[in-house]
């Protein structure tokens, strides 16, 4: 029995690290909630311990009804709510419909200047949307894309990633498994539907929930393509709540409560699919 | 009528190498043809140029009479069973062994009802429902063939099918490949690169080495009438000893190792020239005779059924196998006797069979 007790004392050790490290991580999280549950002045005077304060109800009920927002001229919490996840399902799917049959493209396809397209595509990765914003947003005022989804998406589809990641998957597929289709009569739609999408399903998994939370924390995009109170996102909320000053104090109490309301999405998005998520990082076997 | 022609059929890599060097094979309708060669002579490739999965880079392929060269795989009327099964994972076996049928748009009755006649073929029984990675290696094979039988072809292609099971498993599924294809009458070409698969399967036997159809007949007439060295060699387990020498008088053969070996027919009238005599392991005589030479006896293999002797002669070593009746030991020197019409003589230079 004594030879058990070293191991136990390491395996504790090794746990209360652990334990540590996801607490320190998860701190400014909890400080965040804890500064939604104080009045707006408490925040800055240092009251704030940590511990909750008693203002929990009154700061979520405002902050969730839009009172908060109204006193503040701001617009209101839900269609900021709707905004950011029609975004971000745009962001991930078209990206994943676009990027399928591009990748499919490259991989499965001999045509001329194939690995140019490819290197064309691979290049865009180096060109994200806060290095060419500028003329991103010159493009998209004279198409007229100002103040709509259509302007709050296009711009960020548009990008490498994803058909990077799918031409990765792709050739993990056994050339067999194409010529077993090819004798079975499959044409290369066919196949791409029956075959290649199914075995790729970690993987569209994985993408979307990395695509979604990317285009929900979009910042600096929405912030210059829209004007309109009505196309606000939570994140534009979240961040206008921490520069408004109501009657003198700044609310950091609604900023924060917002802040958190904002994190639940991306955060049910993560859980509902971790385990298809984790599996399309992990799986290598076809 | 031939089920399966190739006339004058090259392949040869855009980087300049051919891999096949003009093949001219014709398969009878209902007959297995085993290729069958070391990697790299090109029968993996033959078989898929077949398939329409390579490009033909001359010749003309037809089969069951049609010329193929224009034809997509799915187009030629051929299924065929990969080495690594190839079987869509993530779909049912049902689907699996359906999907060819749905692509060719065959009623849903219709594709049922084969799918069930394969299942009891191939006992398969209970688990069409199962996914690939749910089946034991020996199942995943009967599925691989049940996707072959059910779109009825006019010939079954087969690459080496059975290289990725254990020996018991390999075994038994040779067994049952053949019997299945021996019922069902179609014509299949086989590759492997496994002899004792080729001796065992074919019925037409076709024997390739670097691009290029070494012998084609029986596996009995190839193995008993070997053209080449190569083939010699090739087939047969254990394989056929070479001992090199010079014809002297007439039927004399002195080894170059030391002994004599009586020459009978038409070797006789070889004098002088520089001979291989290939002898196989059973033809081999032990304590029987009229000794060739003496040979010292280095290891003994007890394969249960027989003895593999391990025989020494000068430079050379040779494999006889005998009977259990009597115990050698090692270390021994024998009396190794061997028959004048089990010599198979070949040019010394090229290889080819002299006689």
């Amino acid at each position: 029995m004594n030879g058990h007790k070293p191991h136990r004392v390491r395996t504790l050790l090794v746990h209360l690290g652990l334990i540590l490290a996801a607490a320190f991580m998860a701190m400014p999280l909890w400080f965040a909630f804890v500064a939604s549950t104080y009045q707006g002045g408490d925040f800055i005077s240092g009251h704030v311990g940590w511990l909750p304060g008693s203002n929990f109800w009154n700061t979520y009920v405002t902050t969730l009804n839009g009172t908060a927002a109204q006193a503040l001229a701001l617009p209101p919490m839900g269609s900021a709510l709707l905004n950011s996840l029609i975004m971000a399902m745009l962001i991930a799917c078209g990206k994943i419909l676009i990027s399928l049959p591009s990748a499919y493209a490259v991989t499965y396809f001999n045509f001329p200047f194939r690995s140019l397209c490819f290197w064309v595509i691979f290049i865009t990765l180096m060109l994200p949307v806060e290095v060419r914003i500028v003329p991103t947003f010159q493009v998209a005022a004279t198409l007229g894309l100002l103040n709509s989804y259509a302007g709050l998406t296009l711009p960020l589809i548009a990008s490498a990633t994803a058909t990077f990641l799918f031409r990765q998957t792709f050739l993990t597929v056994p050339d067999e498994l194409t010529e077993a289709a090819r004798i079975d009569g499959a044409s290369p739609l066919r196949f791409f539907i029956d075959v290649v999408i199914p075995l790729s399903r970690t993987n569209i998994a994985a993408l979307f929930v990395i695509l979604f939370i990317y285009g929900w924390n979009q910042y600096l995009w929405p912030l210059l393509v829209t004007t309109k109170a009505s196309y606000s996102t939570i994140v534009m909320t979240v961040g206008r709540l921490s520069e408004a000053s109501g009657e003198g104090d700044p609310v950091w109490n609604y900023t924060m409560a917002t802040a958190i309301l904002a994190l639940l999405p991306p955060v049910f998005v993560v859980v509902a699919m971790q385990r298809l998520f984790v599996r399309g990082l992990v799986e290598t076997e076809k | 009528m031939a089920a399966v022609s190739l006339k004058g059929i090259r392949k040869t890599y855009p980087n300049g190498l051919e891999v096949v060097k003009g093949i001219d094979l014709e398969i009878e309708n209902g007959k297995l043809c085993v290729l069958v060669g070391p990697s790299g002579c090109g029968k993996s490739t033959l078989l898929r140029m077949i398939a329409g999965l390579e490009s033909v880079t001359a010749g003309h392929i037809e089969i069951a009479g049609k010329d193929v060269a224009a034809l997509e795989p799915a187009e030629r009327d051929i299924a065929m069973v990969f080495q690594n099964y190839a079987l869509y994972p993530h779909m049912s076996v049902f689907d699996n062994i359906a999907y060819g049928l749905r692509n060719r748009g065959t009623p849903r009755n219709e594709i049922k009802a084969r799918v069930e006649e394969a299942e009891k073929l191939l006992a398969l029984d209970g688990l069409l429902q199962r996914r690939p990675r749910e089946l034991s290696g020996g199942q995943r094979q009967r599925v691989a063939m049940g996707r072959a039988i059910v779109r009825r072809p006019s010939a079954f292609l087969f690459d080496e099918p059975l290289s990725n099971l254990d020996a018991k498993l390999r075994t038994q599924m040779r067994v049952e490949i053949r019997t299945l294809q021996q019922r069902l009458g179609v014509t299949s070409v086989y590759v492997t690169h496994d002899q004792l698969e080729a001796m065992t399967m074919a019925d037409q036997l076709v024997v390739m080495n670097a691009g290029q159809i070494e012998q084609v007949g029986t596996p009995a007439q190839v193995y008993d009438a070997p053209v080449s060295q190569f083939v010699a060699g090739f087939l047969g387990s254990p394989a056929m000893n070479f001992l090199p020498g010079t014809i002297q008088a007439a039927g004399d053969l002195v080894l170059d190792a030391g002994g004599h070996v009586t020459l009978t027919g038409t070797a006789t009238q070889m004098q002088g020239q520089r001979v291989i005599a290939g002898v196989r392991p059973e033809a081999i005589g032990i304590a029987q005779g009229a000794p060739a030479f003496t040979a010292r006896l280095e290891l003994v293999e007890e394969l249960g059924s027989a003895r593999l002797l391990h025989l020494r002669l000068g430079q050379t070593t040779l494999v006889a196998v005998v009977g259990r009746e009597t115990a050698f030991a090692t270390g021994q020197d024998l009396p190794v006797s061997i028959p004048a019409a089990s010599v198979h003589l070949f040019n010394e230079k090229t290889g080819r069979a002299l006689v």
